[in-house]
């Protein structure tokens, strides 16, 4: 199953999550420095506007003095002048403006100017009351006064036309960017907004994502996870964990069940769970379990459950070590339920057991088949030839005729024996295989069948054979048997000829071969292939697989003697020679023996 | 019978009733100037061979192997630990033909080893070749190969 690309993820979404904080922090800030910077201006703006009121209070407050002072001259009315002019006023409102023009410096001076100005301004109505009321009136000084008068409000005028009023347009042009800051400030609210907007969908289908992702995973470990546990309740194992750092045990569900417990049944421990094996198990295990900790050894041991009902369980348990990412050690271990294959290995060993004994008896059994039946019968052939010798001539006609058919069954039933004692041979081989010169084994043979060769006068050719790997005695067995079997079966009134040939090129398959019928196809490459051939009396091919049965012998073979056994002993020891043999014949004329021996073991 | 010390002495160590009868049969029809000796076992064998009035030496041994009371192996074992039978041959006479027999025989200092035989005639023919064979000369030339006698 695919697991998330956790870390490339984690580490783009930190880099986007970094870059969006940097992003709406400086925009706040730029935000918040915007806000600021709006108010001041505000409160500039706020108080240009009452600087250019109290100005205007100011002058109109002159002007109604003026005029005042005016009519006081006029009307002159000296008890109307105490206390007409509102000169407090005036103050009151130069202090004001002082207060509004405290930290721009320039302005602050002209008001400060102004202030002296009003002053004077001031001092020169007190001084055109006093003229105009003096006695003697002295008209020249009076005119100049008004004169000065005049030319002071000229110069008022002037110092506020100059001085103040620029001052005031300074301010004015300094708080005409107000629109332009909020515009600004609209802009950096609306890109904050839209990156935030932007941030949370994108954060949100990322989440969506995520959580998909998330929720296929865990429906895939679930999955994993139930596959599991279903194969541990089929395949007969548990699971088991333990956390070395912290001694936290964890069991699966079927660990308890091999227990015959319910599922998390008991708290997972090595307590809980020791009570459970075998008292003979017990002080294994738990040394076994505690050597492996300690040297970290990965084990595999084999012990008894005792479970609740009194039943008895094979378990191997196999553990190995493991580290977390956080570095702490795991043993890990599976126990697996091997009670059914024990039993089986136990019945295999039970049965193995009696076919040893069984074995055993057979051997014991070809001995007495071998030496203690031999015994009486060669007893039997003794007295035979005793009675041949001394007392056949005074026997009746039928009597020797009964005497013949007993030397006869003798004779057979050595034979019997003989074979029989060389098939068991074959069968309990002991392939201890030397390198044997076929021609040599040969000779021993025709030694040995030399009286059978003589007595019929047959015609042998042997080619120059290979060398071989076998046992000696067998394949000697083996050519003793061909050649005695050609040497049986001879057609009457035909000099029997036997040929011992080999071939050196050769491609054969084995649809034939007796002991192995396949279309595998074998060659000079492997094998070698040893042919023994006779002009005897043949048999039918389609008997070929039957001859090589035990005891198995041909309709046609009644008037010769044989055992069945002879042909069963051939196929058996190219069986243990790995070879192959096959045979073909055609009634009455010649029986064709052919062996393949592989040339390396 | 005669005890003439120029006669072939010729003992026979066998269990079997029959046998001793075929042997001396075959040892009487060859009618060879010899004197036959037989013992039910190993022990009459023993007692025989060791009584201090056996003076006069037999020249060979048929010996069966598989015999009560004592066996032929053990009798061969015991005679060749004697010095005073270092030249009496000794020819094993036995229904077995297993290969361990003929090789623990040979490698126990036995002469030659006879596989007891079927036919009346070749058992004529054995007795006679051993009895007439030269026995300096045949062990001289011992072997795995030649000690066991084919017939």
């Amino acid at each position: 199953m695919k697991f998330l690309k956790q870390n490339r993820y984690v580490f783009l979404l930190r880099i986007a999550l970094g870059i969006s904080i940097i992003a709406i922090g400086y925009l706040t800030t730029m935000f918040y420095f915007q806000m600021k910077d709006l108010d001041s201006s505000f409160q500039s703006i706020e108080n240009t506007n009452t600087t250019q009121n109290e100005l205007e209070n100011l002058f109109s407050i002159l002007k109604e003095d003026e005029i005042k002072l005016s009519n006081l001259i006029i009307a002159d009315d000296i008890a109307y002048s105490k206390g007409i002019f509102s000169r407090e006023e005036a103050a009151s409102k130069i202090a004001v403006l002082k207060e509004l023009s405290i930290g721009k410096t320039f302005f602050h001076q002209s008001i400060l100017n102004l202030e002296s100005l009003i002053n004077k301004k001031y001092i020169l109505f007190g001084e055109i009351v006093a003229l105009s009321k003096a006695t003697p009136y002295n008209k020249t000084a009076f005119e100049d006064k008004l004169f000065e008068n005049k030319r002071f409000n000229e110069q008022l005028y002037t110092f506020l036309e100059n001085d103040v009023e620029p001052n005031l347009v300074g301010l004015k042009l300094q708080n005409e960017n107000y629109a332009e800051k909020i515009a600004s400030a609209r802009k950096t609210v609306f890109i904050l907004a839209v990156l935030s907007i932007l941030i949370f969908l994108l954060s949100y289908s990322k989440m969506n994502d995520n959580m998909f992702i998330l929720k296929r995973v865990n429906d895939d470990l679930k999955l994993l996870n139930e596959t599991f546990n279903n194969a541990e309740k089929i395949a007969g194992f548990g699971y088991w964990k333990v956390n070395l750092a912290t001694s936290e045990y964890t069991f699966s569900d079927n660990f308890y069940r091999l227990l015959e417990e319910e599922p998390q049944h008991f708290h997972p421990s090595f307590e809980n769970f020791t009570k459970y094996i075998h008292p003979d198990d017990y002080e294994y295990v738990g040394k076994t379990y505690k050597d492996s900790i300690e040297g970290q050894i990965p084990t595999s041991i084999l012990y008894r459950y005792i479970l609740p009902s009194g039943e008895l369980k094979y378990v191997i348990s196999t553990a190995n070590f493991r580290t977390n990412n956080k570095g702490e050690i795991f043993k890990i271990g599976v126990i697996h339920d091997v009670t059914e294959q024990f039993k089986k290995t136990f019945e295999l060993e039970e049965n193995n057991k009696k076919l040893i004994a069984i074995n055993a008896e057979l051997e014991s059994f070809n001995n007495i088949a071998s030496h203690d039946l031999q015994e009486p019968l060669r007893k039997i052939q003794m007295f035979i030839s005793r009675i041949e010798g001394n007392d056949l001539e005074a026997m009746s006609e039928s009597g020797k005729g009964y005497f013949d058919k007993i030397k006869l069954s003798a004779n057979r039933m050595q034979n019997l024996m003989i074979d029989l004692v060389n098939y068991s041979r074959t069968i309990k081989s002991d392939k201890v295989f030397t390198k044997i010169n076929l021609n040599g084994i040969l000779e021993d043979v025709l030694e040995e069948l030399s009286v059978n060769i003589e007595e019929i006068k047959a015609e042998i050719s042997i080619d120059e054979l290979p060398e071989i790997f076998g046992t000696k005695f067998q394949v000697q067995q083996l050519f003793v048997n061909l050649i005695s079997n050609s040497l049986k079966y001879t057609k009457p009134n035909t000099i029997p000829t036997i040929i011992i040939s080999t071939e050196d090129l050769f491609v054969d398959d084995l649809k034939d071969a007796v002991n192995e019928k396949s279309d595998k196809i074998i060659t000079n490459k492997d094998y070698y292939k040893i042919i023994v051939s006779d002009n005897g009396i043949g048999f039918n091919q389609e008997y070929s697989q039957r001859i090589f049965q035990l005891f198995r012998r041909l309709e046609t073979e009644i008037d010769y003697t044989g055992t069945g056994l002879g042909l069963a002993i051939c196929k058996k020891v190219i069986e243990n020679h790995n070879g192959f043999i096959k045979a073909e014949g055609k009634l009455n004329s010649g029986a064709k023996f052919i062996i393949y021996l592989p040339k390396v073991l | 019978m005669n005890s003439d010390s120029s006669q072939m002495r010729i003992l026979l160590a066998e269990d079997d009733e029959d046998d001793r009868l075929f042997f001396n049969d075959a040892i009487n029809e060859l009618k060879m100037n010899n004197r036959l000796t037989i013992f039910k076992d190993g022990r009459d064998l023993m007692d025989y061979l060791e009584h201090p009035e056996t003076t006069l030496l037999p020249h060979i041994l048929f010996l069966d192997l598989n015999m009560p009371c004592k066996t032929g192996a053990e009798c061969l074992k015991e005679i060749r630990a004697n010095p005073k039978f270092k030249d009496l041959t000794i020819a094993i006479y036995s229904t077995s033909s297993s290969d361990k027999d003929i090789e623990e025989t040979f490698i126990g200092g036995a002469n030659i080893y006879i596989k007891k035989p079927n036919d009346f005639s070749k058992l004529k023919k054995v007795i006679k070749d051993v009895v007439n064979m030269n026995w300096q000369y045949h062990t001289s030339g011992l072997n795995k190969e030649t000690f066991f006698l084919s017939i």
